[in-house]
């Protein structure tokens, strides 16, 4: 079959009305998470996951992917209306978009931030589809070293792409993949670390340590300091940009695209870092770079665009390495994995139907979120003015919800509270909660790499050197590594971090 | 911040030296041929050393420098934060014994009052409602199978 034809019967999926219905539904609780601060796509994605055990494969991954860019969309409502971002990768809108709303531009600022955002999207997904499968190709020839380097360069990419300081995203990795041993050793069997608890055998699930890290912290902190939204009172006009809009804005939207895209494909690049990657090229390039953070629609235009294309761009590494690139999508492989699916080169071979009707309800997503999500940006307002103290409980009881169904027990509720405990703590001590939890999900792949490489040479280390493409990622992992050290890098990561905070 | 940053540091180290003497009683195997205690081996001496650098540079880091001066620990609503936390434990240890419906109703109550204290009743007519709309949706829908407790509901 060629492209065509896979796309063809990938629309044949993706347009039948069981997941028409489901990534309408994704699309817009996914937007609803982005326009409520408080609760991420990774900690909505998280709480969906056991619900996900009823629905086929093909479409849980449609409703979940949908939730993912979908909160793209619906992150800059809160940046531009309330100043507040609903999301992370909305944090640069804030700058340019609640000055806009401010000057009574609220309009033409969330008509660009949508627009830009299905460009972006829709581009993005053209980029997966072109280039996912050959990069597929040439994974399936990967052994266990070259999973190695993989794993070691996504890691070092991952601590590397952080925010704020470098030893802490560091201890935080090494605490996630400490974490990772807990259970039975793959190789004998025996028990490690489990303190003789029959719960522990099988590891630690990796549905409460999501739950508890990205939605039970997030609800702690905001007990403890509560979320003050004042939205703007402006009468929301005018959503399509004029022509003044349009040529201001079309550099940034294709900046955007392509800077998106290509941090999103990176493991370890993530939306956050595409928009304020964004952001400062557009004030590089800009004529008038003073003018940005007084209400300039390119400041909008581009970091809007290039969260939405990274979101598309991080299914690549998931779909043609199997392995996550960021926290979102290493939920997604959760999905795969409650559905007895490995993402991967593989995956794309043997279950063709499944890659391609994914890919191409990302197009039916990107349409449904222009066409719905402008004209109910009124709705979005209105849900804006939920009370937090109304909205807490209810987070907390599909966090409770979702851990107790993983496996129908109260041990993994109390897993999920003790790790929303260890995220609170995290968090209030600067700690990147990313990192341990990505670290926590390549540990395994890791270990399992290494033991397998030196069985494969029979002990021999030389097998990392020998194969050039292993040699090739571990050698880029240590340059990316000790570039870190360098004062440059360092400077700019807390620049990053200070910016973000 | 300083303070709390080297208690930080300590809890780190003593976690990793736990996480080395742990992983010494399982069979470490050899260099090229690892067992199972290998990588938390590794693992633990990385975190220690991780864990001691970040104390040494706590103590080093001139006070301009500190990124952040005052203690994270929040001064306010702190026992509203302690109250949800316990209220969670609580309903884990009781799940079980009360079923769900009457340990979720009993939790929410809480919560709701912990967001906005108000009159009683307001708020159990919240919880109820809150706790049968996700009855009726995960439990009859979606047929998640919850503890049906001593009540036997």
């Amino acid at each position: 079959m060629d492209l065509i034809q896979y796309i063809l019967a990938g629309f044949q999926i993706s347009l039948q009305p069981i997941n028409l219905f489901y990534c309408l539904l994704g699309v817009v609780f996914g937007t609803l998470i982005g326009v409520l601060p408080g609760i991420g796509p990774a900690g909505a994605i998280a709480l969906l996951l056991p619900v996900s055990f009823h629905v086929p494969p093909v479409s849980t991954i449609i409703l979940l992917a949908g939730i993912y860019y979908g909160a793209m969309y619906g992150g800059s409502t809160t940046s531009i209306l309330v100043n507040i971002p609903g999301e992370a990768a909305a944090v640069v809108t804030c700058l340019d978009g609640y000055q806009m709303a401010r000057k009574g531009r609220a309009g033409p600022a969330l008509g660009i931030s949508a627009i830009g955002s299905f460009i972006g999207g829709t581009l993005g997904v053209l980029g997966l589809m072109l280039l996912a499968p050959p990069m597929g190709r040439v994974a399936r020839e990967f052994g266990a070293p070259e999973y190695l380097g993989l794993v070691c360069l996504g890691l070092t990419l991952l601590i590397y792409l952080g925010r704020g300081s470098f030893l802490k995203s560091l201890i935080s990795a090494v605490v996630g993949l400490s974490l990772s041993f807990i259970g039975q050793d793959m190789f004998t069997g025996e028990d490690r670390f489990t303190l003789g608890i029959m719960e522990l055998k099988d590891g630690i699930d990796l549905i409460p340590i999501f739950m508890g890290f990205f939605g039970v912290s997030e609800v702690l902190m905001n007990v403890e300091r509560p979320i003050q939204r004042e939205i703007i009172k402006t009468k929301v006009q005018n959503l399509l940009p004029d022509l003044k809009d349009w040529i201001d804005s079309i550099g940034a939207i294709l900046r955007g695209t392509v800077i998106g895209f290509s941090i999103g494909a990176i493991p370890g690049g993530s939306s956050v870092i595409a928009s304020f990657a964004s952001y400062a090229v557009e004030k590089k390039v800009s004529k008038y770079p003073e003018l940005f953070g007084t209400g300039v629609i390119k400041g909008v235009a581009g970091p809007e665009t290039a969260n939405n294309a990274a979101a598309q761009g991080a299914f690549i590494p998931l779909f043609a390495l199997g392995i996550p690139s960021n926290v979102v999508i290493a939920l997604l492989i959760g999905a795969f994995m409650l559905h007895g699916i490995r993402p991967g080169p593989l995956m794309m071979e043997q279950q063709p139907d499944l890659f391609w009707g994914i890919v191409t309800s990302m197009y039916v997503g990107n349409a449904m979120l222009l066409v719905f999500n402008l004209p109910m940006i009124g709705v979005w307002v209105q849900i804006l003015r939920v009370p937090y103290k109304t909205l807490f409980p209810l987070i907390l009881l599909f966090c409770l919800i979702g851990a107790y169904s993983v496996n129908y027990s109260a041990f993994d509720v109390a897993i999920m509270i003790i790790f929303g405990m260890i995220g609170y703590v995290f968090r209030k001590m600067g700690f990147e909660g990313a990192p341990l939890v990505l670290a926590f999900i390549l540990g395994s792949m890791l270990e399992n790499a290494l033991r397998q490489s030196l069985i494969i040479s029979h002990g021999s280390f030389l097998i990392f050197i020998t194969r050039p493409i292993c040699a090739g990622f571990l050698t880029a992992a240590l340059v990316i590594f000790l570039s870190n050290l360098l004062p440059f890098f360092k400077e700019k990561r807390e620049v990053l971090g200070r910016e973000e905070s | 911040m300083r303070k709390w940053d080297r208690i930080a540091s300590l809890l780190g180290i003593s976690l990793g030296v736990l996480l080395v003497i742990s992983s010494l009683k399982l069979d470490l195997g050899q260099f090229n041929n690892p067992g199972p205690g290998f990588m938390p081996f590794v693992s633990g001496i990385l975190l220690t050393a991780l864990c001691f650098a970040y104390g040494v540079r706590s103590i080093w880091i001139k006070d301009d420098d500190y990124e952040k001066k005052e203690s994270p620990w929040p001064r306010e609503n702190w026992e509203k934060l302690i109250g949800v936390l316990v209220a969670l434990f609580l309903f884990t240890f009781l799940l079980t014994t009360l079923g769900y419906l009457l340990s979720i109703f009993l939790l929410m109550i809480f919560l709701f009052w912990v967001g906005e204290p108000g009159k009683w009743i307001i708020i159990g007519i919240k919880a109820a409602l809150t706790v049968l709309a996700t009855y009726i949706v995960f439990g009859k829908w979606l047929m998640i199978q919850f503890p049906k407790g001593f009540l036997g509901v």
